[in-house]
């Protein structure tokens, strides 16, 4: 039973991640993300390309991700976000984020095809031992990086000075611009950051399930929104949590009943929260307020 | 290509995008994304199939059921995420998307996955008189003090609740109304195709009735309208490309949204082919005096 | 009219409002004024709902509304104008008299009809000439927000809640952004207001406006009731000579 709890813990650290994306733009920009998920995508799908396809060492998957990222990130706030932002639409950026995702997807699977594309790795099969119990060594690395990249961003956001002007156009951008924050700066800056966390988190799904997928995208939004609810919107260390719980959740349930009750308990957590607790675990009722 | 623009089944088709797209302007009319359309266009379908089909009822009787469970749900799921905030409406109506495809999946009567053959066909004629009534309605609704108060609280629901709204009854009520519209949509499309399955409910759907209504123009009921009419002509005439079909919805909602959120036809276009449409008017009546701008 | 007992909001370590008691006599204009920060748009929001208080409760007209939804204050007459009140973009100055929940007026389905509640409908548009008249607004009518000047947008909105049948109304610094024959106009309005048997509660920042039309002034600082009398009494108040020190004055 520990074993598998270790094992929820692990892929709920990269479900903590995946929310963390969701919630980082909608913390600060109120916006739904919708093309996350075919960022998270497009990381693996980059990883398949480097890997399996250009055969290049596994040290140049990392750098590759990232720019991957920033430049999705950056094509989503020129081409989706920056002129409902302009005109006060909350409403509209889900429609073409959306629409953004569906051409991701389609030029994707028509180019490689609708089967699973192969993510391997030398170490691919290693497994670590505690005791009488393995887990592969892919899990663990899932594990760790993403606390690094949780740990990362929560540095930059409350100790860095690009973080605070981060943090100041997401509380008010009338008035950090007149403090002089250059706000669509910042609004890319953060679209990259997201993105370029959302494509990381794909590849370490990747690594964890040894495939990517046009298609993997769409299943894993969904939850990434369940867990973004049930952590409390607008609260980054309540999606993590969220995510955490909800991998523990996952495995216990297709371990001890069956996987196709699996996601169905993520919506079934969430329908109660939305009717017992909207706030979710750490939400604050003001910033639901904003988010009105 | 003219062909098949005057084939029944197009025809039909037309009708039931126009309707897809005005049943989803209504909730967005009042600010509220409505993620579960396709299942509401779903349980109509089944319901008035399994009504009409299974049970031997008349087509008139299962039309009715339809826009009335398909209301009730779409408010109803609305309802429980209205308790908190708008964003969770919009959440719950996405569950209720999903939970409607996997029901549909499970009910062995209606065929599970496989999906069954719906008997009575629809023709045109019943289908293009349920869109005009549609129309009307929703133009009467955009004129009346209703369509007004969806307007308030679509700009402001904190002013709107000061000005003594009670705005939760009445995104309740969009919801019950684009749900009703998305059921007679359902209802038609079922005796439409025939062959009603699960997979035709998927999130797809959606999509489809919001680009619709979005690429087209929300302000305005004319805008879904015009972008479901343009849309359809327009994947029809490039039907060769059929897998390119989302790369161009994609596209489209990106680049028209992306650049113009309030999409192609504003309230502004509406209010000038009005005034040019009532100076001809007058020009031709030749009597002078008659105000004819219109005013709510 | 108003009676505000003993309300008490916090958010975790921030105390906003502790402990406010402040009664409002019909027909008199109560004004809220100190410094930055002090609470007075939190208090405004506890009485509207907006925020829900952690404890105390308030009266209008002696029944209590602190269980109330914001909707339903409105409706029993309290009028709330705040700093992002705005007038519907895409209405006609006219058209935005006309959204009120507090008519008997059908604002739901039934409006629909054509011939339905014709001459509640008529009434409405007499009573909103009225006060557009009222307001010097009503030939501007036909115009749409973004072609009215700043100050004639903040009048309309307070002419908008009294249309919605407020008897009292909560300001939240209705000249902000006026220049000052704006401001001269917006108190004469107010105080034209009160002759008509209206009950004003308002914030403002600009402390000779504030001194000129008030009856009463309560002064909060750090979401505690400082001093509470007659303008001249509040000018003279140590008190709040030392919690205004550093702002400037009017």
């Amino acid at each position: 039973m520990l074993i598998q709890i270790i094992n929820g813990i692990m892929l709920g650290s990269l479900y903590g991640l995946i929310a963390l994306g969701y919630s980082l733009v909608l913390g600060i920009l109120r916006i739904f993300n919708m093309v996350h998920a075919e960022v998270f995508m497009g990381g693996a799908v980059l990883g398949w390309i480097v890997m399996t396809k250009c055969q290049l060492p596994f040290v140049l998957v990392l750098p590759v991700v990232l720019v991957g990222g920033a430049i999705l990130g950056l094509m989503t706030e020129f081409f989706c976000v920056r002129r409902s932002i302009a005109v006060g639409s909350h409403f509209v950026p889900i429609a073409t984020t959306i629409g953004f995702g569906l051409v991701l997807t389609t030029i994707v699977s028509n180019w490689a095809g609708a089967h699973p594309l192969p993510i391997s790795v030398p170490f691919q099969y290693t497994q670590v031992h505690f005791g009488s119990a393995s887990i592969p060594v892919t899990n663990v690395i899932v594990f760790f990086t993403s606390f690094l990249i949780m740990g990362i961003l929560a540095y930059f956001l409350k100790r860095t000075e690009l973080g605070l002007s981060t943090r100041a156009v997401g509380e008010n951008p009338e008035v950090s611009q007149l403090l002089g924050i250059n706000t669509t700066r910042v609004i890319q800056l953060t679209f990259m950051i997201s993105s370029m966390i959302g494509t990381l988190s794909g590849i370490l799904f990747g690594l964890m399930t040894g495939a990517a997928h046009p298609y993997m995208g769409e299943h894993v939004a969904l939850k990434g929104i369940c867990l973004v609810i049930i952590g409390g919107m607008g609260s980054m260390p309540g999606a993590v949590i969220a995510g955490i719980l909800g991998g523990i959740a996952e495995v216990l349930t297709s371990v001890y009943w069956s996987v196709k009750y699996a996601d169905a308990t993520l919506w079934l957590i969430m329908f109660l929260i939305l009717l017992f607790r909207p706030l979710g675990l750490m939400g604050k009722a003001e910033e639901l307020q904003r988010l009105q | 290509m003219i062909e098949i623009l005057t084939t029944p089944l197009f025809l039909d088709l037309l009708g039931i995008n126009i309707l897809l797209g005005v049943s989803w302007y209504i909730p967005a009319s009042c600010g509220q994304f409505s993620f579960g359309h396709c299942g509401l266009i779903g349980i109509a379908a089944y319901l008035s199939g399994a009504l009409t089909t299974l049970f031997g009822l008349p087509f008139p009787i299962a039309i009715f059921v339809g826009i009335g469970v398909s209301g009730v749900t779409g408010a109803l799921f609305s309802a429980i995420g209205l308790k908190s905030k708008d964003i969770y409406a919009a959440i719950m109506t996405l569950a209720l998307a999903q939970i409607a495809v996997v029901a549909f999946k499970a009910i062995p009567a209606t065929g599970g996955i496989m999906g069954f053959l719906v008997t009575p066909k629809v023709t045109p004629s019943i289908v293009w008189t349920g869109v005009a009534l549609c129309l009307l309605f929703t133009w009467r609704l955009e004129r009346s003090r209703l369509g007004r108060t969806f307007e308030a609280i679509k700009t402001s629901n904190i002013v709107s609740s000061t000005l003594g709204l009670n705005t939760t009854y009445y995104k309740i009520l969009a919801f019950g109304i684009g749900g009703g519209m998305a059921g007679l949509a359902g209802v038609f499309y079922a005796h439409c195709i025939s062959w009603i399955e699960p997979q035709t409910f998927t999130i797809w759907l959606t999509v489809m009735s919001f680009t619709f209504a979005l690429v087209g123009g929300w302000e305005t009921m004319w805008g879904a309208v015009a972008g479901a009419m343009f849309l359809t002509l327009l994947l029809e005439a490039f039907r060769f490309a059929n897998i390119w079909r989302n790369l161009i919805y994609g596209l489209l909602i990106m680049i028209v949204l992306g650049f113009r959120p309030s999409g192609l036809i504003t309230r502004e276009n509406v209010r000038g082919a009005g005034k040019l449409f009532s100076r001809i008017m007058t020009f031709r009546r030749k009597k002078s005096g008659r105000n004819s701008i219109p005013t709510r | 009219m108003l009676r505000i007992e003993n309300i008490t909001k916090h958010f975790g370590g921030v105390k906003a409002v502790t402990d406010v008691s402040i009664t409002i006599d019909k027909g008199k204009i109560h004004g809220l004024i100190g410094p930055n920060g002090a609470g007075k748009t939190t208090l405004f929001k506890l009485i509207t709902k907006v925020l829900t208080p952690d404890s105390g409760s308030i009266q209008f007209k002696n029944t209590r509304i602190t269980h109330l939804p914001s909707y339903g204050i409105s409706r029993l007459g309290i009028g709330y104008i705040f700093q992002e009140s705005l007038l519907f973009r895409s209405m006609s100055l006219f058209e935005n008299m006309l959204v009120c929940g507090n008519t008997p007026v059908n604002s739901g389905l039934l409006s629909l009809l054509p011939f339905y509640q014709a001459e509640e409908r008529n009434r409405l548009e007499d009573k909103v000439r009225e006060v557009l008249e009222q307001f010097n607004l009503w030939t501007k009518g036909e115009l749409y927000p973004n072609q009215l000047s700043y100050g004639d947008r903040r009048r309309a909105l307070i002419a908008r809640g009294i249309i919605n049948g407020a008897s009292l109304l909560l300001l939240d610094e209705p000249s902000g952004g006026m220049n000052s024959s704006e401001r001269e106009e917006l108190s004469r309005d107010i105080i034209k207001l009160r002759q008509q048997g209206y009950t004003i509660f308002i914030i403002e920042h600009n402390l000779r406006l504030v001194m000129g039309i008030c009856d009463r002034i309560s002064v909060l600082n750090f979401g505690i009731l400082i001093s509470e009398g007659t303008p001249s009494e509040v000018a003279n108040d140590k008190a709040v000579i030392e919690a205004y020190i550093g702002t400037k004055n009017e």
